[in-house]
């Protein structure tokens, strides 16, 4: 058992006598088995095997009832499978990373950052607080969805006065090459000055008239 | 940025020696003018620049698209002749519109020798997108900074001397509507005709786009001929850019060349994959951002940036729930000013041709002559020279709403109706242009960009009253009418309708398919000038007045002679108007009888005042003039409107009915010649003729049954 290992045994067999539940070897062979399972996931059933594997007997309930409070302070989690089965994965301390979840196609993805890590010992330790885990989720839209029109907002949801960027001038292929031939292209800045009938954007010094079906085909952001 | 404005030294080597042209490609020089093609963005200020050199007066609109063909003038310059060709306002060197086209063509099969490249100076942006085009595909430039006065005024101060250095390109700041700075053009002009200077220009691209220009260009190297014509990093771009004209000019993808095309299409795919963006909207962007970038060199203050009047009436004038009505009473006004207006001096005119025919009727002898003169020539010219005031007050209206800016408003109004009844809102401005004449009206149908709905809009188009029907309804309106104004709306309503209707039904059966999208340039709104006005409408009043002069006159003589000969036997006792129905006309007109007499126009003399119509409409009127002067010659001093009066067959009701088959009968003949052109085939004509046809009959059937149901004949 490394040394993080061992201080996080020690640091919560401390936490649960403060709450009131008993420091026995019991509780002590649970926690061990947990910390130290080579899997990130294991069922109730491996748990227990692994408790035993210790010489320790222990009932179900028990076990249950110490992964709770685990997973109430933020080690571990609890993932229901689709056939109804329990997992607790392990969400230790140093094998942690955030996500960036894409609220359109639901695609997650992860990434670690030390600047962030360290930061958040830095914000953690300013204020003499002991972190034990974060969890840090950024909510979004991909780049795979971002440019494909994902984003909400079209041309027609801009309001009169409102300064926007174009993301793309869509509809078909010749179409697309006459807004562009007019400047509306992905990246120009352009200005709506009337959203009531039809639409009239100002690019630069020049106006546009727009039907309401084209704007609906030109994302602004 | 990585300008290179090196200027060739035409002494030395010729200026088309950069494209390796083929000797084939150069034949002896013949002496032709120095070809200056005058091209600049819609709406720059182009044709009036154009009339300013060339001391013309072409009409000049304040909408998009008012120069819908190219027109030149030749003029000397320092000793020189020049033939100045005016083109089409375009946006881009693409092949997207039919201006565009013809504008592409122009330049590429022609090769003029200079390109004044008219700049707007208060949207460079734009202009200078267009005018790197003409760089990159080397021609010589020559660049008027039009609309300066404007600039000025928005606060824009743009230093034109380093704008010259970057793009190598020598520019002269300019006010056509002033004639400001017009000198210094044309001794730029002179200058550039005896040392054209060609720009090695070459658009700066991300590298990845230069790789693959790199890798097209030595492919084109090899094939023989027709791509040596343009520079190759030119001709490598368009057909990245999926240029299909170009690539069928250089029959690009035949069997010898499926490398080439290979290359052409894993290049475009490669860039597809890299960027997102298809190779031609990379390249747009490109372009533009390129522009952006010089703006940014050379504009030292840029404007507030808050609404400009213009955006703030806009604001206004085109919302959902003013627009509209606005726009409807705005179009009221104009028939109401043509109308009302025009009362008095069309009595005046009146007058005056009464006291003409009356002093040639004591002048002259009685006989065939006076006759002839009388009541041909004076009664059918003077019949349609009478509503001269109407044309030129419908004329002067819509001059005014043109100049100011509103009518390419009203076009982005209408779009929602428009497109709702299977029509475009660019087809507004060709209908609108309709109500003064229907021949230029389908020409200016070429700002559709898709041909279906250019189509629908030629066809519908000649149901918008023109002008030379108004003759036609303001003669039995003032005559069988007492409240003129609402029954002249009501016709131009009908019209109006009808168009829609077949609109609708063309979309449905013949022209099935989407329409494209609705974008117009919006010009600022501009106070139009009592000069610009004046002329405007001045053109078309001569124009109906030459109509007057020739044709009309002519066919005037015509319908006299045909309502002339042959005369009753001397036998008979035959006199006055029962005379006529020996003539030709009387025989024609009475096989055309019964067909008529459903509609309320049993008359032998409204068959031939119809088909005399087909040559043009106002002949309608002159047609009625000579056919009743030719009964009643002893009493001309009367106007053709008593005469009118006095025939039992008018009725208000058949005077409706007239109305209404002269506005939906077969268009005139110049219109069904311009129609012919513009579709490129017959078959569209003959479907107009029997379909126009068959509908005026059916509506001023149901017009004078349903009439006379109602009780009102």
């Amino acid at each position: 058992m490394n040394r993080a290992l061992a201080a996080l045994e020690e640091h919560f067999a401390m936490t649960f006598v403060a709450e009131g539940i008993a420091d026995t070897r019991e509780h002590r062979a649970i926690l061990r088995a947990f910390c130290n399972a080579d899997s990130p996931h294991l069922t109730l059933e491996e748990l227990l095997d692994r408790v035993r594997a210790q010489g320790v007997e222990t009932k179900p309930d028990t076990a249950r009832s110490v992964m709770a409070r685990l997973c109430e302070y933020g080690l571990a989690r609890e993932v229901r499978t689709d056939d109804g089965q329990i997992l607790y994965e392990h969400l230790h301390l140093d094998q942690h990373h955030d996500h960036l979840i894409c609220t359109r196609c639901k695609r997650v993805m992860n990434f670690h950052d030390e600047r962030l890590e360290e930061l958040k010992e830095v914000v953690a330790t300013n204020r003499h607080f002991h972190p034990l885990r974060h969890r840090l989720e950024i909510y979004g839209l991909c780049d795979r969805c971002l440019p494909a029109g994902g984003i909400v907002r079209t041309l027609l949801d801009v309001a009169a006065g409102e300064r926007v960027r174009v993301v793309s001038a869509g509809g078909g292929r010749r179409f697309s090459q006459r807004l562009a031939d007019l400047g509306l292209v992905p990246n120009s800045e352009i200005q709506v000055i009337n959203n009531t009938g039809p639409i009239i954007v100002a690019l630069g010094n020049s106006r546009v008239a727009l039907g309401r079906g084209v704007a609906a085909k030109i994302v602004v952001r | 940025m990585n300008l290179r404005p090196t200027q060739s030294d035409s002494a030395s080597s010729p200026p088309e020696s950069r494209y390796n042209l083929g000797e084939s490609d150069c034949p002896i020089p013949v002496p032709r003018p120095f070809t200056v093609a005058l091209a600049g963005t819609p709406n720059c200020g182009k044709t009036t620049l154009f009339n300013r050199i060339s001391h013309l007066r072409h009409k000049v609109a304040n909408y998009p698209g008012a120069t819908v063909e190219k027109r030149s003038a030749i003029v000397r310059l320092g000793g020189r002749e020049m033939e100045i060709v005016d083109l089409p306002g375009i946006y881009s060197l693409g092949t997207e519109s039919q201006d565009e086209l013809v504008t592409r063509e122009f330049c590429l099969r022609q090769r003029p020798d200079l390109i004044l490249a008219v700049l707007d100076a208060t949207n460079l942006e734009r202009g200078l997108y267009l005018l790197l085009q003409w760089l990159e595909l080397g021609f010589p430039v020559l660049a008027a900074l039009n609309l300066w006065d404007e600039a000025q005024a928005l606060g824009l101060r743009i230093r034109v001397e380093r704008l010259s250095q970057l793009l190598g390109v020598h520019i002269i700041p300019t006010v056509a509507r002033t004639g400001e700075g017009l000198g210094a053009l044309l001794k730029a002009l002179e200058e550039a005709a005896r040392n054209p200077a060609v720009p090695a220009f070459h658009l700066p691209l991300e590298p990845p786009v230069e790789d693959e220009v790199a890798r097209l260009v030595p492919l084109l190297e090899q094939r023989d001929g027709s791509a040596n014509r343009y520079p190759l990093d030119w001709v490598a771009l368009k057909l990245l850019e999926g240029d299909s004209a170009l690539a069928g000019e250089l029959r690009v993808g035949g069997e010898a060349d499926d490398l080439l095309a290979r290359e052409i299409e894993a290049g475009a795919n490669r860039l597809r994959a890299l960027y997102g963006q298809p190779p031609a909207i990379l390249l747009s962007a490109r372009r533009h951002e390129y522009a952006r970038d010089l703006v940014r060199q050379v504009v030292a203050v840029v404007p507030r940036r808050g609404p400009t009047r213009s955006d703030r009436i806009d604001r206004l004038l085109v919302s959902t729930w003013f627009g509209l009505p606005f726009f409807l009473v705005v179009t009221y006004l104009v028939f109401e000013f043509a109308f009302t207006v025009g009362r008095a001096p069309m009595a005046w005119i009146e007058a005056g041709v009464g006291a003409l025919s009356a002093a040639l009727m004591s002048m002259l002898p009685p006989g065939v002559l006076r006759s002839l003169i009388v009541d041909g020539v004076v009664g059918g010219v003077g019949g349609v020279i009478v509503f001269l005031p109407n044309i030129l007050l419908l004329f002067i209206a819509m001059a005014i709403l043109e100049d100011s800016g509103y009518m390419a408003r009203g076009a982005a109004i209408m779009d929602r109706l428009m497109s709702r009844v299977g029509l475009h809102g660019k087809s507004f401005i060709p209908m609108m242009i309709g109500f003064g004449c229907n021949v230029p009206a389908i020409m200016a149908a070429r700002t559709l960009e898709n041909r279906r709905d250019r189509l629908i809009t030629m066809l519908v188009l000649p149901m918008m009253s023109c002008g030379a029907r108004l003759p036609v309804y303001v003669l039995f309106i003032s005559a069988f009418f007492t409240r003129g104004a609402p029954v002249l709306f009501s016709i131009y309503l009908l019209g109006i309708f009808m168009a829609v209707i077949s609109a609708l039904v063309l979309r449905r059966i013949v022209f099935r398919g989407g329409r494209t999208p609705f974008v117009l340039e919006l010009p600022p709104y501009r106070l139009p000038t009592l000069r610009s006005v004046l002329l405007h409408a001045w053109d078309h009043a001569w124009m109906y007045l030459k109509k007057a002069g020739t044709v009309i006159l002519l066919l005037s003589v015509v319908v006299w002679f045909l309502s002339t000969y042959p005369r009753p036997p001397k036998t008979s006792d035959v006199r006055g108007p029962a005379a006529l129905r020996y003539t030709v006309a009387g025989t024609v007109g009475s096989l055309i009888e019964p067909v008529l007499r459903p509609i309320g126009l049993g008359d032998w003399k409204v068959g031939v005042a119809l088909v005399s119509g087909f040559a043009a409409k106002e002949v309608v009127v002159a047609s009625f003039a000579t056919l009743y002067n030719v009964g009643e010659a002893a009493e001309r001093s009367s106007a053709l409107r008593d005469a009118l009066r006095r025939d039992p067959l008018w009725t208000p009701l058949s005077a409706y009915a007239l109305m209404v088959f002269v506005l939906l009968y077969i268009p005139c003949l110049p219109a069904m010649v311009m129609l012919r052109r513009e579709s490129g085939s017959r078959k569209w004509v003959a479907l107009e003729i029997a379909y126009t046809t068959t509908l005026a009959y059916t509506v001023a059937l149901i017009v004078y049954q349903g009439g006379k149901l109602l009780g009102w004949g």
